[in-house]
């Protein structure tokens, strides 16, 4: 410290008139060293010396140890004239050097900034200011600072462009404390303004907070194109950071721009995704990145933090990440890809998404991914399963649907009616709206099985009848030990009372269902058996038979058979001689299964168009058949297609059934996966929760239809701001499937794996791995490697070791994912 | 890593004791870090012998290796931040001046680089820094007090805000008065 010579208290006054001197502009700067300093020239020179350093350096004052570019410091060219105007005082410095705010000198009262090219890079930079004034030449837009006049004077080239009165947009947003919404209308405006100047093939390539101003109108500006590029459309310009060297602000550079890479309208989508993380979070990217060196690390090897995280991390609280979550979680990420070609391929592009976000429209970021469709293949097929069974009988509170039977014979339609009318009667006499709400189906079940006798004890074909509809309906209610009872009833009195071999058969169908929904498939698979070989026995039952060789395939479905499925079902389509539609359609819901979805879609579509032949359109076997072969079309990635035909099905069941009838609800459930297939998973959400919560009013929490809805729920939540919601009904399916069935199977492993898929959403991904890597073990052993859930199972647990940096782990994963057949 | 697993249990202890309002954790706990700290800042002269030291990657990996233990409330790591940058500064310092005076060292200044101070890639002369520090103080307590900790601490405007209680605006003003003397200072011939 040779220097340090002074005596102290000289250098503690230089230090305080310093300080204070800081404070003050222009006159009164001068007259106060006048005052303070008088005839001390060493003095003055001092604090002149400190002054220059503090205003110099001011620029730089941003957190953190990030400085960009050098400030090239030079003598104060306050007071000269550059063209016609005259430097008033120096306002910024930029990467090619200061700026200067400037008056006209032919008395127009017009104030202008003047930006003067550094002596330092004046070769190399005098060229691309030529290039920079013919760009802003032909840019006007109301977001970017408008080119006013350039020349070269003395030797050094000047810009002089509009000068915009506001303030630096991340303190215009922390001042008014702006809200997300109007935070996201500033940067609509601003892609925008960066989508014109792409439009004149003009890259800004340096976007940052520095670089854009708000006026107190609220318009903002984006200023210095410093380092913009023209570009060219046959072959993209090089970086300019290749020769310059560190012309770039490393909170907001893109990884091409440190790596040497080409720069094109991604680097922009980059900086202005950047620059919405900043102001949306409040942190920059990579917020721990504390030196050039570590920024550049980090771009090369880790994608960002999800904003809302970030938000959170960064304390600005549970309401503010929430705002964040889902829809600009997955903008900004898309926008901060650190593969260019992986961003949106415009700032057009980023603009429009970022009005979706304004509008509660879908938004692009979110489109169905890979992982998304497989989540749709186990859901559609879960409950493509499930209609099947629906197929033979359907009941629900207020009234009773009968599938098959109805149309076989006349003596189905009126076991029907008369069914419906006993059914009617008890719920009269039970009617919620009278007081007694706490009644639940089950209990009017259990009421009715135990009324059957003395209401209709005259007529055994009858009460056989009800109570398999009893037995049916407690076993969608999952019921399992009470169907089983009603449903041995059922069958001693049929056999009781002599009742012909298609009588008993059929009741044998329903039993071997039930069995095969109680996971007791080999007694299942006996009491089938034993019911077809009877029917094989007796002629002219052909219907019968087809129902139970269906329901053979089924069992033989549910234990990983398929081939076997296959061949019951070929052969009860040719039993059926093309009169259902029902062994088609049960076919499809076996090939779905195996992924074989082209296949499926035939025999679907082969069902309804035989239905159709024979039934009005709005009948019930007819929309179930039109929903299936809808969900068919779904499985093809035709999601656009299925949608309109799913929305039809919901729209006659709820005409038909009324609005809050269970299979009303399922059906809305459908129209709820293809909008989760286009990418909308809000409107799915709100679909299914409503649905799911209806059902369980409708027919308990137990049902089937319930659980199936909920997880459809959960899987279309946890992409959205509700995913801990998802997580948290997922995890009460569980629970209750849990209760009525304990033991783990591939059924519980699906539901596991949901609730893998909702923590994995949810970055909890060390409580999601051990689930789902559980759920992925038993489904494999049990259904096998390219069973649709085992692929799902797999398929999420490739993209969370993706998202953990595990890459091998991924691998490891993704080389189990099949090709969709 | 020169910490073993018995010393991360310790260093656990202290945090936890800390974290409850114990002073005395606290004391035992920057001794730990000054230890540390000082060991960080040794093997790197040592393996790159004209190497200028990064105080903010010393604090930084001193942090990390206790973070790991224990996750810190964002509270809590403001305040460590600045309690570890007076530890380094106090561990540098001393390093620095051991090195000037020991012939065994060939008097080579120690320097720091990625200090906050001009531009990232300059360096300082840490005795030097920390004796202008010292003057500092005496007519600008609060200023010297910013700067050391962005210098030694590589705390942001908004740590330094947070730990020291005070508005943004303040760090900002004060840190740019303290810098720019700091650098006249460090620029003179």
């Amino acid at each position: 410290m040779s220097g340090a010579v002074d005596d102290s208290d000289r250098r503690a006054t230089t230090y305080r008139l310093f300080a204070e001197a800081l404070d003050l502009l222009g006159d009164a700067r001068e007259r106060f060293l006048e005052e303070h300093c008088r005839a001390d020239a060493q003095l003055r020179a001092e604090v002149v010396a400190l002054l220059e350093i503090a205003e110099a350096g001011r620029g730089g004052v941003e957190t953190g140890a990030l400085a960009g570019a050098a400030p090239q410091r030079e003598p104060s060219q306050t007071g000269k004239i550059f063209g016609r105007f005259r430097l008033r005082e120096q306002i910024g410095e930029g990467g090619m050097g200061v700026v200067y705010l400037a008056e006209r000198t032919d008395g127009v009262q017009q104030l202008v900034a003047v930006k003067l090219v550094s002596t330092l890079l004046a070769t190399a930079a005098q060229h691309r200011l030529e290039r920079e004034v013919r760009i802003l030449a032909r840019l006007e837009h109301a977001s970017v600072a408008r080119l006013i006049d350039a020349g070269v004077e003395g030797g050094r080239a000047w810009v002089a462009i509009e000068y915009v009165r506001g303030e630096r947009i991340d303190a215009y947003c922390a001042a008014r404390n702006l809200s997300t919404p109007g935070i996201v209308r500033l940067l609509v405006q601003l892609s925008a303004a960066v989508s014109a100047a792409h439009a004149l093939l003009v890259v800004h390539s340096d976007i940052k907070p520095a670089n854009v101003l708000v006026t107190a109108e609220g318009l903002p500006k984006l200023i210095d194109f410093g380092i913009a590029t023209a570009l060219r459309e046959s072959e993209p310009a090089r970086a300019a950071t290749v020769e310059i060297g560190r012309l770039f602000s490393p909170n907001y550079a893109a990884l091409e721009q440190l790596s040497g890479g080409a720069i094109t309208v991604a680097t922009d989508v980059f900086g202005l995704g950047a620059l919405a993380y900043r102001l949306l979070t409040g942190a920059p990217i990579y917020r721990e990145a504390n030196s050039p060196v570590a920024y550049l690390m980090a771009v090369n090897q880790r994608d960002v933090e999800a904003p809302s995280r970030a938000a959170l991390a960064g304390g600005r609280g549970e309401s503010a990440a929430r705002a964040l979550r889902g829809d600009l979680d997955a903008i900004l990420c898309k926008a901060l890809e650190r593969e260019p070609n992986r961003r949106y391929a415009s700032a057009a592009d980023f603009q429009a998404d970022l009005q979706r976000y304004l509008d509660g429209r879908p938004v692009t970021a979110r489109a169905p991914s890979i992982r998304y469709r497989a989540v749709k293949f186990a859901r559609r097929n879960a409950l493509a399963v499930g209609l099947a069974g629906l197929l033979s009988v359907s009941v629900v509170a207020g009234g009773v649907t009968v599938w098959l039977q109805s149309r076989s014979t006349a003596l189905a339609r009126d076991m029907a009616a008369r069914r419906g009318e006993f059914l009617e009667s008890m719920l009269k006499s039970a009617n919620p709206r009278e007081g007694k709400r706490d009644i639940t189906v089950a209990e009017l079940l259990d009421a009715a099985a135990r009324g059957l006798d003395e209401k209709l004890g005259a007529e055994p074909l009858v009460e056989a009848s009800l109570l398999g509809l009893i037995a049916d309906t407690n076993t969608e209610l999952g019921r399992y030990p009470e169907a089983l009872a009603t449903s041995d009833r059922q069958l001693a009195l049929l056999r009781r009372e002599g009742a012909s071999a298609r009588d008993l058969a059929l009741a044998m169908a329903d039993r071997g269902d039930l069995l095969s929904r109680a996971n007791r498939y080999d007694e299942a698979e006996t009491t089938l058996k034993a019911a077809i070989a009877d029917l094989r026995r007796q002629s002219g039952e052909k219907p019968a038979l087809v129902q139970t060789l269906s329901s053979l395939a089924g069992v033989y479905a549910n234990t990983n058979r398929n081939p076997a499925a296959e061949t019951a079902l070929a052969e009860a389509i040719v039993l059926d001689q093309q009169r259902t539609g029902f062994p088609q359609q049960q076919l499809a819901v076996v090939l779905g299964n195996e992924g074989r979805y082209a296949e499926s879609a035939t025999f679907a579509r082969a069902a309804l168009d035989l239905e159709r032949k024979y039934l009005p359109a709005d009948n019930p076997t007819v929309l179930i058949t039109q929903s299936n072969y809808a969900m068919t079309l779904a499985n093809l990635h035709r999601p656009a297609e299925a949608l309109p035909l799913q929305r039809e099905v919901a729209d006659a069941t709820a005409r038909v059934l009324g609005p809050d009838h269970p299979d009303t609800l399922l059906m809305q459930a459908h129209v709820a996966e293809d909008l989760f297939d286009l990418g909308r998973f809000a409107e799915a959400a709100t679909i299914e929760h409503h649905a799911a919560e209806s059902l369980d009013r409708a027919v308990g929490e137990n049902h089937r239809y319930a659980r199936g809805v909920w997880i459809g729920y959960a899987m279309a939540a946890c992409n959205t701001d509700d995913a801990p919601a998802g997580l948290a009904a997922a995890k009460r399916v569980a629970d209750i499937r849990a209760r009525i069935l304990p033991e783990i199977d591939w059924q519980t492993a699906t539901i596991h794996g949901v609730i893998g898929l909702c923590l994995a959403h949810l970055k909890r991904f060390a409580e999601a791995e051990p689930m789902l890597l559980q759920a992925s073990a038993i489904l494999e052993a049990s259904r096998g490697a390219n069973f649709y859930q085992t692929q799902l199972a797999y398929t999420t647990l490739r993209d969370m070791y993706a998202a953990m940096g595990r890459s091998a782990d991924a691998a490891v994963f993704g080389g189990k994912i099949e090709k969709v057949k | 890593m020169i910490e073993s697993t018995s010393a991360d249990v310790l260093l656990q202890g202290l945090l936890e004791r800390w974290s409850q309002g114990d002073r005395d954790a606290l004391d035992q706990l920057l001794t730990h870090l000054y230890r540390d700290i000082h060991a960080i800042a040794v093997r790197q002269l040592n393996q790159e012998r004209h190497s200028s030291l990064r105080p903010t990657a010393l604090v930084h990996e001193a942090y990390l290796r206790l973070a790991a233990l224990r996750e810190m409330r964002l509270q809590d790591r403001t305040h460590f931040l600045s309690m570890a940058a007076r530890v380094s500064r106090q561990a540098l310092t001393d390093e620095a001046r051991r090195r000037r005076a020991s012939k065994r060292d060939g008097g080579d200044p120690v320097t720091l680089s990625d200090t906050n101070l001009g531009e990232p890639d300059q360096t300082h002369d840490a005795v030097d820094v920390d004796d202008l520090l010292t003057e500092l103080e005496r007519f600008d307590p609060l200023a010297a007090e910013i700067v050391s900790l962005r210098v030694f601490g590589g705390l942001s405007i908004e740590e330094v805000a947070s730990a020291k209680e005070i508005s943004v605006a303040t760090v900002n003003r004060r840190w740019a008065i303290g810098k720019a003397w700091l650098t006249r200072e460090l620029t003179r011939e």
